[in-house]
């Protein structure tokens, strides 16, 4: 008959959820109505050229410092899902991409946007797309800049800046591409593809 | 086009596509929402709430049982109605999983919950598991582990296509299951009468749970020779040998195009057709 | 498909006590009639099998029962009886 196996009990604490210090942690600093509270006097009055570039280097620097912290955060507020995602990466070689940066976009998001999960459009072996149908900062933008200026501005830098350096500081090698705006349409889409030598 | 291609194909195969299986990790509990402490299974599970009848695939049973066909034949059209709005699994020949598989989302093999409730199969290592998560949500497996009892084993590319392989060469047939909505969370290896979906679309005609695959075998009587490798391997009454003609016979109706006689021919003497494109099968899902 | 009266199986829950451990007419049931279930699914925990009551054995497939008693000869516990109900000729 059936070989006996000991019963397995996981320890109670062990928790699957992001960690609250985490999100909060993330949150605090990068609020998107602050960050572009930061951004609106600096692009005000200005003419609309100048303001783009002023709010693309100001994007630009807000997704690294936005990204750095999660994964600084990401790193030492860890779950069971995570180390269970780790360990099957070792023992198959390949779960890496897109997983583990995937973690560190969810977290992110989930930190300082308005929705409860990140809408995951693929992730396959070589493919990482997601979906932002709700965005506190296109609206933050639109409240503090007006509704004409803010649509012109490259928030979407963020953005490029975060989702390419969760990939490239775990050691992928991507493209990090916008599919569909916001301002134009129903979402904003981020598509990270590898790039294979 | 079955109805899951309908919706969720986007004018493809609703399995090739890989939106189908993605998932995100993680969710933020809404505020003051904890997380589930036991899931119930109560030795009343299934008894109808006071005051209502219910009719599920046991009271349909119970009715066959005590002889009464209509109200069994009433309840399983009802079912089937219902279930046409709800996720179901679909048939997959081999070739087709080694081609979802190379999408490369985690997979952990497991053990199979149908046989677990049929039979109280324990299965306990990767030797043994006979079915497959998919997806993100494998992850996180350990906050049930009587649900994937037995533990899990996650699996690179080529690992899990050996797997695959190793249960079709046993005799099992494979179909992918949608786990909620939209998302593919099972990868299974069935055979009758274990497996739940099979046993309930041959005995009691609940033909959502289950879809057909997208093919359907034919021999090809110049090749084969009556060697009856393929004979056994059909899991749904279509495959036969033909005394008179000494050769292995499909009944295209019966046949579920899950190709397990084709990986079985020596002779490359059965092969696959597109369903579709067949007029009169191409309605029979 | 005709109609046709399938046998009554009675499993005395009292003395079936461990079914996933025992499992013997689950194995032994030529139709694979049985179903056994856990009755508590816990977090982080799994079900002891050899706890009384953890799991409980069902009749699922009722109709495919031919009353060859075959479970009732494995059951150690003398828990099941299958018979034809009253009035239909065996
Ligand atoms: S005839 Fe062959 S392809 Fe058709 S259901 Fe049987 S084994 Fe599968
Ligand atoms: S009497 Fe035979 S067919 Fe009926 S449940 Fe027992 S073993 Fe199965
Ligand atoms: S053989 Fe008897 S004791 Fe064992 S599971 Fe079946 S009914 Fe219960």
């Amino acid at each position: 008959m059936t070989p006996t196996r000991a019963r397995v009990a996981f320890p109670k604490d062990w928790t699957f959820d992001l960690a609250e210090d985490l999100i909060d942690g993330i949150r605090d600093e990068f609020d998107p109505d602050d960050a572009v509270g930061e951004l609106a006097p600096r692009v005000a009055g200005k003419p609309v050229d100048e303001a783009e570039e002023a709010a693309l280097q100001f994007f630009t620097d807000y997704g690294r410092r936005w990204m750095d912290r999660t994964l600084e955060l990401g790193e030492k507020y860890t779950d069971r899902a995570y180390e269970t995602l780790k360990k099957a990466a070792e023992r198959t070689g390949e779960l890496a991409f897109p997983f583990i940066p995937e973690r560190f976009i969810e977290i992110a998001y989930l930190a300082t946007q308005p929705i409860y999960s990140l809408p995951i459009a693929e992730n396959t072996v070589n493919t990482f797309s997601y979906k932002m149908v709700f965005c506190d900062t296109i609206t933050a933008l639109r409240e503090q800049c007006g509704d004409e200026l803010a649509d012109r501005l490259p928030c979407r830098a963020g953005c490029l800046t975060a989702a390419g350096r969760a990939f490239t500081s775990k050691g992928f090698d991507v493209v990090v591409s916008q599919d569909s705006r916001l301002s134009d349409g129903e979402f904003c889409q981020f598509t990270v593809r590898r790039k294979h030598a | 086009m079955c109805r899951m291609c309908d919706s969720l194909g986007g004018g493809d195969t609703w399995y090739l596509n890989p939106k189908n299986y993605s998932n995100r990790m993680y969710k933020l509990r809404e505020p003051g929402k904890r997380p589930t402490e036991a899931l119930g299974n109560s030795p009343n599970a299934g008894a109808a709430p006071q005051g209502q009848t219910r009719s599920g695939l046991p009271e349909a049973i119970e009715a066959k049982a005590n002889g009464d066909l209509d109200t069994f034949n009433k309840i399983i059209g009802d079912m089937n109605q219902r279930a046409l709005m709800r996720p179901g699994g679909q048939v997959v020949p081999l070739h087709e999983v080694m081609e979802v598989l190379d999408m490369g989302m985690p997979v952990a093999a497991m053990m199979c919950i149908c046989r677990k409730n049929t039979r109280a199969c324990e299965e306990c290592s990767v030797s043994e598991y006979s079915c497959m998560g998919l997806g993100t949500g494998m992850f996180k497996w350990e906050r049930w582990p009587e649900r994937y009892k037995g533990g899990v084993e996650f699996l690179s590319t080529k690992q899990a296509k050996e797997w695959v392989e190793y249960w079709d060469k046993k005799g099992m047939m494979h179909m992918l299951m949608q786990e909620g909505g939209d998302f593919i969370g099972g990868l299974c290896n069935c055979d009758y009468p274990d497996c739940g979906p099979i046993r309930h679309r041959i005995d009691y005609g609940l033909y959502a749970q289950l879809v057909k695959s997208e093919y359907v075998c034919f021999v090809d009587w110049e090749k084969c020779n009556g060697c009856g490798d393929c004979l056994g391997r059909c899991h749904y009454n279509a495959l036969k040998f033909e005394a008179t003609m000494e050769k292995a016979h499909i009944d295209q109706f019966n046949c579920f195009g899950c190709g397990l006689c084709e990986t079985a021919c020596p002779r490359d003497a059965i092969s696959y057709f597109d369903r579709k494109k067949i007029p009169g099968l191409a309605n029979v899902w | 498909m005709y109609p046709i009266v399938a046998p009554i199986i009675k499993i005395d829950q009292a003395r079936c006590t461990t079914p996933f451990a025992c499992k013997l007419c689950l194995q032994a049931c030529p139709t694979a009639v049985f179903g056994v279930f856990e009755t508590k699914m816990i977090r982080l925990e799994e079900t002891d099998k050899h706890e009384p009551g953890n799991y409980r054995l069902r009749v699922i497939y009722r109709d495919r029962c031919s009353a060859c008693n075959r479970c009732v000869d494995v059951c150690p516990e003398h828990a099941l009886t299958v018979e034809m109900p009253a009035g239909v000729r065996a």
